[in-house]
């Protein structure tokens, strides 16, 4: 496609990798899709060709009589050979650059009628007896006509078909053919016409003679038809020989359509995807070579996270109670001394960071007031992280026991389920407590509680929106006279924030910064200082990246755009 | 109260009573053929062309139903999420692409086992063999442990696409950051106010809030879907209506 | 359902039934889910899948646990079992979450090259309420935490609601489907 040359075993083109073919083989496409085939017997037993084609072939040879069969040009038929040296009147005798008839042409006895003597005897063929048979039957009008034929001035034109590819000529003319026409000239003459009748043209008329192009293929075609080599237009791209542009159209090497197989076009694309991974790589090798920047983000982070926890430091104060978390503390305080609290552990143990500080400030007061603590929890976990929560409480007051001012449910199944059931029905106080197994009614802290609308407040520990809202719709619409409290992270807050306007939650903690302030309400210092430091720098350290961060991305996005 | 039964309540019950015929109604005229035009939802068009584009890579797509569990308060946004799982195990199907399910409660194992296989009985492509075992997963109960289970299957599977629809929180974001470090075709919904900001940070396609109810209607063009669709937007006038009035009247009566 | 309209003790024996029932099943199905663990990890260990060492330990310390918690014990509040959940369980889970931390800032700057202007609002924001929600921010501005509280109870307020009435919308409308049985052969074949 490209025109570069291609070893001759090439499939693809080395520059443009479009599928080659193979040129001037048997597969090979005709230039004119008429005459291109070569010959074979079973052409020449067929019937009759149809006339053009003839003709078009004899133009072909009119136009290259020295060209002989090959790459990229069809081999012609043998009488066509014969055909076209007599109708365009040329001398019988060759040029002397043109070749021999190929051996398998001279074998077919059909065409062999149509060889001039001269030609039969450079291809060696020496039988002549057949034909003189057969002229000395011939009819003395056709003998005479045969006899001219060596004579160059006055050329005959001949039937172009021989044997049984003529059906329709007439009798006399098959008879002329069935019998082997023509007469062999006589050696010496036909030797002496050839050595005579390159001399007779000039030699100025032979450098005018247009190039005889030896075709090896379609590309040299076209080179040699661009620019001729030798002559008057030696030099002048395209010089068009005055003759044949009545008779044929100007030649130009056929544009082939490449025809790609199943196993090329998979080569392609296993070099495009060859291509693609290749780039893939280098993608992947550019985006390691940033790898060292997201780790020093990383420990830029986990540094500012660490060190006020290792160093136990005390940078920040709490110095501001929000609005919700006084009602929280207010709701609390006013709760009558011995009064029963249904705490909901609804945390696990991913946010017990946060969580955990909030529910033993809560804990801790509630203690102090000498409340009753029922826990249950509807998540798997929350039980387990209740009495560890409650341990510690317990350690740093001596008076506190379980089962005196704090009893553990354990794990409500169902979630809603579980909820709607725990409304409807009671506590069931046949049933084991989770930390002893003991039955609940044994215990002093289930005293006067058949169910939950004998507490005097529920105070909800949950982690997520969800919790809540389950809580709210399943418990607070059922038993509206319990007051409910609740302590969340500090990303949930937002999504509280509504039901304590709308008064359905009377109190809201929020966060490790909430249970700091939680704690200096009830007069004991931040448990969790070095924790709010942490997260402090933490935070802020974390806002420094993404900042770093967007001017990379700003100044990454601007030079994209330059 | 009337009766026993609170006001609110008793509102909700007569909002239900005046729905259900409701969508009745629109559902019988979508099934004699009428037609309707939705709105454009381009989170909707990204579910389709998501899954389009995954399963021309041929590999197996993830979906996730989310976090929540059924019979619960998430159990919603579980249909929704199994309603995306529907579409694409079907369409996979189709490609020969297997689906591969995760999931954090177990009482939806059986659901999902049954939805992936269902495409393979269909007559004319029948495959008892279809790995039902081996995709529908239950990870563990709980969002974190679901979180690190999907991680690994997210990182470690062979997969072109991940489609999470459901009930999601925080823990969303390990999940999506993994999917984004294996480049995968990622499409996301929550009506979580809490997992959304991450959607949104981790992936370029997300269905905000109730989007994630409408891709029956505008995917697979469900007359069931549809007509709860257009009783969604009905119930959006009304209380946008309810909202200008209330609005109004207080600005007026004080 | 209508339990939540009335209290009619024929209804709220119904109601009680059928939760027990569900309870039931959802226990149940959590047999179901470990079998599923079991069999999905068995099989990579036997086919000698990539991991495969992981499925095993995961295996090894599942049936662990769940032979120190066998019926007859404490459960959690067995000594064993608790040591693994204060140990293992708990500091693994809260380590695993604390990890979003380093993904928010690394899903951050992809966002900021991908959609610089949403994604730099949307961190801007943030940046004020994290602010607000520490000590520092009300050092650098007195103000700075009453901005928050509004941000929070005004925008962010407006937008939730917004979204949760489209939710609760939603919910209906799947509810309705799933009432009228029209989604049942869908999903309940």
């Amino acid at each position: 496609m490209c025109g570069a040359p291609n070893a001759a075993d090439n499939t693809v083109c080395d520059r443009c990798e479009a599928a080659l073919m193979p040129i001037g083989g048997e597969d090979d496409a005709p230039l004119e899709p008429d005459s291109g085939r070569p010959p074979t017997t079973a052409d020449q037993d067929a019937p009759a060709a149809p006339e053009e084609t003839t003709e078009s072939t004899s133009s072909l040879s009119r136009l290259f009589p020295g060209a002989k069969p090959g790459r990229g040009m069809p081999a012609l038929p043998d009488e066509m050979h014969g055909q076209s040296r007599t109708m365009t009147g040329e001398t019988d005798q060759p040029a002397e650059s043109s070749p021999s008839p190929s051996e398998g042409s001279a074998e077919s006895g059909a065409s062999d009628d149509f060889t001039p003597g001269w030609l039969q005897e450079a291809m060696g063929k020496t039988d002549f007896s057949d034909s003189a048979e057969t002229s000395a039957e011939l009819p003395d009008w056709l003998q005479e006509t045969n006899a001219p034929t060596s004579d160059a001035s006055s050329p005959e034109p001949r039937a172009p078909f021989g044997g049984d590819s003529a059906p329709e000529l007439p009798s006399w003319l098959r008879g002329d053919e069935e019998g082997g026409t023509e007469s062999p000239q006589p050696p010496d003459q036909e030797q002496e016409e050839l050595t005579l009748e390159p001399a007779a043209l000039p030699s100025w008329l032979k450098s005018l003679q247009p190039e005889v192009v030896a075709f090896s293929d379609e590309i040299d075609l076209a080179r040699k038809e661009a620019e001729a080599s030798s002559g008057l237009l030696a030099g002048i791209p395209g010089p068009l020989p005055v003759e044949p542009i009545v008779a044929m159209p100007h030649i130009v090497a056929p544009i082939r359509q490449a025809e790609i197989s199943e196993d090329v076009r998979a080569g392609q694309l296993l070099r495009k995807l060859q291509s693609r991974r290749a780039a893939a790589e280098a993608e992947v090798k550019q985006e390691a070579f940033r790898f060292p920047w997201q780790v020093i983000g990383y420990l830029v982070l986990l540094v500012a996270l660490l060190v006020p926890l290792l160093l136990n430091t005390k940078l920040f104060n709490v110095e501001r109670s929000p609005e919700p978390s006084k009602a929280f503390f207010k709701a609390v305080e006013t709760m009558p001394q011995g009064s029963a609290v249904l705490m909901v552990f609804d945390y696990e143990a991913d946010l017990m960071g946060e969580m955990e500080p909030e529910a033993k400030a809560i804990l801790r007061h509630l203690s102090e007031r000498n409340l009753r603590v029922v826990s249950i929890s509807t998540v798997p976990q929350g039980p387990y992280l209740a009495q560890q929560a409650w341990n510690q409480v317990a350690k740093d007051d001596a008076q506190t026991q379980y089962g005196q001012q704090f009893i553990n449910l354990g794990f409500l199944v169902g979630r809603e389920i579980g909820l709607r059931s725990l409304v409807q029905g009671k506590f069931g106080l046949d049933r084991p407590d989770f930390t002893n197994g003991r039955l609940l009614h044994t215990y002093a802290a289930m005293k006067d509680l058949r169910n939950i609308h004998d507490v005097g407040a529920i105070i909800i520990v949950g982690s997520t929106p969800e919790t809540i809202r389950i809580w709210l719709e399943q418990v607070g619409t059922k038993s509206q006279q319990v007051p409910i409290l609740v302590a969340v992270p500090a990303s949930v807050e937002p999504a509280v924030l509504p039901y304590y306007h709308a008064k359905q939650v009377k109190g809201i903690v929020v966060g490790l910064v909430g249970a700091a302030d939680y704690e200096l309400q009830t007069g004991h210092a931040p448990s969790s200082g070095a924790a709010i430091d942490s997260l402090s720098v933490g935070a802020l350290a974390a806002l420094f990246l993404m900042a770093v961060g967007a001017l990379a991305a700003i100044g990454s996005n601007r030079r994209k755009r330059k | 109260m009337i009766g026993d039964v609170p006001i609110d309540q008793t509102i909700l019950l007569v909002g239900f009573l005046l729905a259900l015929p409701l969508f009745a109604l629109v559902n019988l005229r979508l099934r004699k053929g009428q037609r309707i035009s939705l709105r454009k939802m381009p989170g909707m068009e990204n579910l389709s062309h998501a899954i389009a584009r995954a399963l021309e890579e041929g590999q197996k797509v993830h979906v996730s139903v989310g976090t929540g569990k059924l019979g619960e308060n998430t159990t919603v946004e579980t249909m929704a999420g199994l309603t995306s799982l529907d579409i694409v195990s079907a369409r996979s199907s189709e490609s020969g692409v297997e689906t591969m399910v995760t999931v954090s409660d177990p009482t939806l194992l059986p659901l999902v086992q049954d939805i992936i296989r269902k495409p393979s009985n269909t007559p004319g492509r029948t495959n008892p063999n279809w790995p039902t075992m081996r995709n529908a997963r239950f990870m563990g109960p709980g969002a974190i442990a679901y979180a690190a289970g999907t991680m690994d299957i997210l990182e470690h599977e062979p997969l072109t696409g991940n489609i999470m629809v459901g009930a999601f929180g925080p823990e969303f974001l390990l999940m999506g950051e993994s999917s984004a470090k294996e480049d995968l075709i990622q499409v996301v919904g929550t009506t979580n106010p809490q997992g959304l900001p991450y959607m949104q940070l981790a992936s370029e396609q997300t269905l905000v809030g109730e989007e994630i109810f409408a891709a029956g209607a505008y995917i697979s063009r469900w007359s069931t879907h549809l007509a709860s669709l257009i009783l969604q937007d009905v119930g959006r006038l009304v209380i946008v209506g309810v909202i200008f009035v209330g609005v109004v009247l207080r600005t007026i009566l004080g | 359902m209508l339990s939540f309209f009335t209290s009619a003790p024929t209804i709220q024996g119904l109601t009680t039934l059928f939760i027990h029932t569900a309870m039931i099943i959802a226990a149940f199905a959590f047999l179901l889910g470990v079998l599923n663990i079991l069999l999905v990890h068995l099989g990579k260990i036997a086919r000698r899948e990539g991991g495969w060492g992981y499925s095993l330990a995961l295996v090894l310390v599942m049936l662990a646990v769940l032979v120190l918690g066998r019926p007859g014990t404490r459960g959690p509040m067995e000594g064993s079992v608790a040591w693994v959940l204060q140990n293992i369980q708990i500091p693994l889970e809260a380590a695993f979450l604390s990890l979003l931390i380093f993904f928010i800032i690394t899903a951050s700057q992809r966002a900021l090259r991908s959609r610089p202007r949403e994604a730099g609002f949307m961190l801007f924001v943030a940046a004020i309420v994290l602010l607000g929600q520490i000590p520092v921010g009300e050092k650098i501005l007195p103000q700075w935490p009453a901005f928050k509280d509004w941000l929070l109870a005004v925008p962010t307020m407006a937008g939730i609601r917004g979204l949760l009435l489209g939710v609760a919308l939603g919910t209906i409308a799947t509810g309705l489907r799933l009432l009228a049985l029209t989604d049942r052969e869908r999903y309940f074949k």
